[in-house]
Order: C-alpha cells, then structure tokens, then sequence
C-alpha cells in the first residue's frame, strides 16, 4: 500500500491503519500461496477431474480447507463493517480526536469521505482478490458434496455477491459508528446488522429468478429429470388436473399398472430447479440489490453528519 | 543582538507595562542603552517573558511619547536620547550620601529615612510620571 | 474598528433534552487581535463556550459567531491526537489537512524546541510533549483564532512559561487571536489583556483587564457606614469586626474621608464575584452589543 500518491485525509486515513491494510495484504498473499501449493499436491498424475482415485491427502485438504475458507468469508463483511464503525468512526468518538480531526481545514464531510472511500478501495480490492483467491481453490473441489455452486459458503465466497456484502458492511459502519460513539459497542451492533441484512437477503435470493420446472412419468426418477449441477428447490408428484402433490405420496406405486396406488390420478414426477445458468444472474441481482442498499446507507451517514457538523 | 532583557515581575503590584518603561530607562541612566541601540521586537520581548504583546507596544509608545525611543517602521524601535541621570559619582551624590550620614547619626530608622526621601520626591516631582 | 473574531448572543447549550444548561444566556464580542483569558471555576462552561466557538458543537439556543473552521485552530483539554502516529507523521498530517496554510518550520521550531523525536510515537509521549505537540499542529496551521482549553496543564513551570512564550510570539507577530481557558487565573495573568469569568454557565464579567481593572474599587472602612455604598454598584462586602471590606464599582465620587480605596488585584476581584453569584454582571462591551442587536 503506497501512500506517496496519497494526499489530504485519506493520506491521514491510510497512515492510520496502514497496520490493518498490511495485514488484508498479507491475508490475501498468504491464502494465494496456500492455494497453489494444496492445487499443486492435489494434481496427482491419475486424477481426473473431480473423480480421484486411491487417498489423495492434498484434495482431501484443498476441499477441507475450501469449505472453511467460504465458511469463513460469510462473516467478512459483518467483519469489515465492525472495523469501520469501531476503530475508523467510534474510536475517533470516544478518544476524542474527532474535535481534532473536524477543526483542520478539510470539512467534516472530506473526513468522512476519505475513511469510507479508503474502506472501501481496500475492501473492493481485498475483496474480489480473496474471491479470486477462492475460485482458484474451488475450481479444483466444485461440483462435490457441499461445495455445488448453489451451496451456502461457495455461493457467497466465489462471486461479486462477497464484494458488495462487504461494501455494505462499509456503509453499515459508516453510519453505526457515527450512531454509537462507543468502539465495541459500535462494532457490535455493525457487525449484526450487517449479518442480519446477509442472512435476510440470503433466504430469499433463490426468488429472484423463476425456477424452472421439469416433468416426466412417474416411472422415472428425478435424478434423470434434472439437467446436470442444477438446483433442485422443490420435486413431487403431479395429479391429472395439475395439482402438486408431495413426493411421499406415492412411495408405493404399482409398476403394472404404471400408476400411484394411495392417489389414482397421480401421472406424473414434477421438479422445480435452478439451472447452473441461474448461477450469475442470480450473483449479479443480490450484488445489486446489496450496491443499492450500500449507496441508500453511505447517504443517510453523510446526511447525518451535515445535520451534526454543518 | 538584544542589547537588554525585561524582568517582569507579576507580583510586584507595578503594571507591566510600567516595568518595561522603567527598567528601559534604568538601563538609559546606567548607560547600558545608548542613542541608537535597538530595543528588542515585541517579539523577542514576549517570547522571553510570555507576556501580552500589547503590553509591549503599550511600553514602547509610552517610552515613544516621551522622546526617549523612536520607532522606524519595519525597522525596529531605537534609542533617541540618553537620560540625564547622574552618575555614580557626582556633587548631588556626596551631598546625598552626606545628608545620609547626618540622618543616622541623629538616630534615624533607615524607614524613616526613606519615608522622608520619598515624601520629599512626592512634594518636588509631582506629576512627572513613574519614573 | 477592529473586526469581531468571537461574537454571541443568547448563547446557550444544554446536553440532552432535559441535562442540565452548561452554558446560558451569554453575550459577547471579543475583538481581533486579543489574548483572552477564560476563567471560572470547573464546570463553569469554559469547555462549553471553547467547544461551541470551535464549531464542534451547535447551541441549544441562542447564536455563536466564529472564525470559520479554516482560520480557527482549537486543542481541546485532552490534547487529541492519533496515537498509532509519529511526531513527523502528525506534523505531516497538519500539512495534510491544512494545504495552503501549513507552516511546516513554525511547528517545527515548537517541536524541536521541547526536544520531541519526530519517529517517536504519539502514545509513548508524556503530558506536557503531547501539549506542545498539539500546539505544533494548531499553530503550525497558522490560525487567526487559537481556542485553548486548559492548555498549560500538564506543563511544567519551565515549558509553562517557554510555551507561553511561542504562544505570545505568535500573536506578536500574526496578530493572532488567543482564548484560552484556565481554572488558575495566575497561569494567565499578564499574558492575556481581556478578560473573561464565567460561573455556573453564565458570563459573570468580560472585558478588557484594564477597563475591569479600572471600574473596581476594595474600599476599607467602618462597618458602620455600610449605607454609604449604596451609591454604587456593589459586588461583594465582608464585614469583620468593625472593619467592613466591599469591592465595588464607583458610580461617582466615593467618599474618601470614609472609605480608603485601592485598586483591588485581578485575582481579589475575581474571587470575590465568585463568592457572591448574585452579583451584577460586569460586560460592558457586550451589554452594548446587546443593546445594539434589540434596537
């Protein structure tokens, strides 16, 4: 992180918490590095593709590690919007050195600026660097239990969705650190809103888009029915006038007679699925549902600061 | 070169501005300021002493009002002329230091003494300022 | 006529809704040019008024008008500063944040002059290097108003009388305004020409020291003939024995034969408006403003 280009409060801003951005860099360096030398281990000569035969120590790690490493980044946006709440905003409120900050000759509103717009920069770059980080890791394990494109952890952590969390997570703090003046108690609440939001927004993404729909007789089974990696969401039997029927209903089904035997004019299987192709619409809808709650968040904060600081 | 350092004594009970006029011309009559010295800028005054720097200027205008400092602009303030003090060993000092004799050998207090010294000053220097 | 660097009226600032006022009903004008002492005792409202001029905090009712945040520079009590910075990165830092108005060798000169380390760290600084450092910075941003708020507490009588000094040069040599705040009016004395008292968050006396200095008078007499003071203003009378003691403010000839007079100390005429807090303001300058403001 060079500040020699840097100037005004943002070369403040930088000096700082130049420790804090060493350390997103160090992060992202040291995952890079721990990446390629678990893909290398896990490239023996008769591995192909996500078939592995005979132990494989270095994919059994790469996977382990994959699946702590998307786990992981789902709490990076509550984490980088606690740090700026806390020790960017709050802490400025608590030790008192906003009456120093907000008496120079920059105006409150360049103040507020530079952190957010250093926050940001740092954690758009770290961001997707760590996204890249991941999809080099998870290009290798995708596609397995756990790890299929829609699974929470690899959905999160693989796409611009990690970017724009943690951009909200930089408005969230921008205004909770104005909000409580304390730096724990700052960081706290950020972070929980800022997960509560994630975890809100999380339950529905699968809405965005219409699912498709697949049906076929009820002698076949759905695992034929859907197109490869695609996510199932609902399956289940149809009646001959169309209604859904859970696919418990007809567990026991009579082969002859090619019908349901506890419900007579159930005909067919039905499945509703997202197909792989949903996968990018769906990442590019949430990242912008989230820019434009990140955008409403950054106005209220400086609104209130004009209201407090003129 | 500062050719004269202020001693400012806050708890004297005499106005600040006075010390700076008396002592000036204390150093005027022992000769330690001559016609032509520079007094020292407001500024080194005040970074000295960590007075007011009006009380300064207030000093110098007096000192300036009485003909004694002349200040030339972006210059500096400078001595104008010397005081006619007496020097240490002139006629009025022998008298002085006779009448002194004569004062204690009639038995007088050195407050007395003083107490008549300065009610005579009062009486013959009326209205001629502080100094 | 001098311009106005501090101009208030009705100035007033509760905390919260139902707090209690820290500061109430104040009016004044203090010109440019002016070291101001501002004295009272704790909780007075000293930070109060400093916080209010400094723009960091907006009255609760009434109007404050100060040097905009450009030409102000303000060290609060606490003496805030980054920690996790160098002396040389916080003097960068005012550079920084003031471009066009820094003068990096005058807050280098305060700097060197208490032998600071500019790679030391802020945290590992004590209590009078952390002052002069945040005087560094507000200095260095060559301000026309400096608001001070307890500014020489943490110094010894040394680097007390030394910073005092640069402070004083300063405004020599700037014209530089100065507020400064103390609950020691000795700290201030002789370095500030007007006068400031506040008491429980109102403004008790405000003015030139002189012309303060001036309309007081301790007057010594009978206890007796206490009568006779109702002739002028009255501050405060303390009566032992026979012997009555009244600091007053003539208003007309007082009665020589009865009353012996003095010129009462800076620091007799303030303990004694604090003693009595029913005592009449004495803010002339900005009883007139007021006047002039209801016309």
């Amino acid at each position: 992180m060079s500040t020699l280009a840097l100037k005004g409060p943002s070369w403040v801003a930088v000096r700082q918490h130049r420790r804090v951005l060493r350390a997103v860099a160090g992060a992202v360096t040291a995952g890079l590095v721990a990446v390629v030398v678990l893909r290398l281990w896990a490239n023996s000569p008769d591995a192909t593709g996500r078939y592995v035969t005979g132990p494989n120590h270095g994919y059994d790690l790469l996977r382990l590690c994959v699946q702590y490493a998307g786990a992981g980044l789902r709490f990076l946006p509550p984490l980088v919007g606690a740090f700026v709440a806390g020790p960017m905003l709050a802490r400025e409120m608590e030790s008192g050195t906003w009456r120093l900050a907000l008496t120079q000759s920059t105006t409150p509103r360049a103040w507020l600026g530079s952190k957010v717009l250093v926050a940001a920069s740092v954690t758009v770059l770290g961001s997707a660097a760590l996204v890249g980080v991941y999809r080099l890791g998870w290009a290798r394990v995708s596609g397995t239990y756990w790890l299929y494109w829609h699974d929470q952890g690899p959905y999160e952590a693989s796409g611009p969705v990690l970017v724009a969390s943690c951009l909200l997570g930089v408005a969230v703090g921008a205004l909770v650190g104005q909000l409580i003046r304390r730096t724990l108690a700052a960081m706290a609440v950020t972070g929980l809103v800022t997960g509560l939001v994630l975890l809100a927004l999380g339950s529905v993404r699968w809405s965005f888009l219409a699912v498709e729909t697949a049906s076929m007789p009820l002698s076949g089974s759905t695992a034929q029915l859907l197109p490869p990696s695609a996510y199932l969401t609902d399956a289940g039997v149809l009646t001959t006038t169309g209604e859904r029927l859970p696919e418990y209903t007809c567990f026991a089904w009579d082969p002859e007679v090619g019908a349901c035997k506890a419900v007579t004019n159930v005909t067919a299987r039905y499945a509703d699925f997202h197909p792989l192709s949903h996968y990018w619409p769906t990442q590019l809808l949430e990242s912008g549902i989230l820019l434009a709650l990140t955008a409403a968040l950054l106005c209220a904060a400086f609104r209130l600061l004009r209201a407090r600081r003129g | 070169m500062v050719v004269l350092e202020f001693r400012i004594d806050r708890r004297s009970g005499i106005a600040t501005y006075l010390q700076i006029v008396q002592q000036t011309k204390q150093a005027l009559r022992l000769g330690l300021l001559e016609p032509g010295d520079k007094l020292p800028t407001a500024r080194e005054v005040v970074e000295a002493t960590a007075i007011n720097p009006n009380t300064v200027l207030k000093a110098y205008r007096e000192l300036e009002r009485e003909g004694l400092v002349e200040a030339k602009r972006g210059l500096g303030t400078f001595i104008r002329r010397s005081l006619g003090g007496s020097p240490a060993d002139s006629p009025l000092r022998d008298e002085l230091a006779d009448w002194a004799l004569r004062a204690r050998t009639a038995g007088m207090e050195r407050d007395d003494v003083a107490a008549l010294f300065t009610s005579v000053l009062e009486q013959h220097f009326e209205g001629d300022g502080d100094a | 006529m001098t311009e106005t660097v501090i101009e208030a009226e009705g100035l007033g600032l509760r905390h919260g809704r139902r707090g209690a006022w820290a500061l109430r009903d104040v009016s004044l004008r203090l010109p440019e040019g002016r070291v101001c002492a501002l004295v009272g005792p704790n909780g007075a409202g000293k930070s109060s008024l400093l916080t209010l001029a400094a723009g960091l905090a907006r009255p609760t009712e009434g109007v404050i008008r100060a040097a905009s945040r450009e030409t102000l520079a303000y060290v609060a009590q606490d003496k805030p500063l980054y920690p996790q910075l160098t002396v040389g990165e916080t003097l960068r830092m005012g550079h920084e944040l003031n471009p066009g108005r820094w003068n990096a060798e005058t807050a280098r000169r305060i700097v060197e002059g208490g032998a600071l380390d500019p790679d030391a760290r802020v945290r590992s600084l004590s209590g009078g290097q952390r002052t002069r450092l945040a005087l560094a910075l507000a200095l260095g941003k060559r301000p026309g108003l400096l608001l001070l708020d307890e500014p020489m507490a943490d110094l010894d009588p040394l680097a007390r009388h030394q910073l005092m000094g640069v402070l004083m040069a300063d405004a020599a040599e700037n014209g530089t305004s100065v507020v400064m705040s103390s609950h020691i009016l000795t700290e201030l004395e002789g370095a500030c020409d007007h006068l400031l008292l506040l008491d429980g968050g109102r403004l008790r006396v405000f003015g030139p020291v002189e012309e303060v200095v001036a309309a007081h008078r301790l007057l010594t007499g009978p206890a007796a003939a206490s009568g006779g003071l109702a002739a002028h203003t009255v501050v405060e009378t303390r009566i032992t024995g026979r012997q009555l003691i009244a600091l007053v403010r003539p208003r007309g000839p007082v009665d020589t034969r009865t009353w012996q007079t003095a010129e009462p100390s800076l620091e007799e005429l303030l303990l004694a408006h604090l003693r009595s807090p029913g005592a009449p303001v004495f803010a002339p300058v900005a009883s007139h403003t007021a006047q002039g403001v209801r016309a």
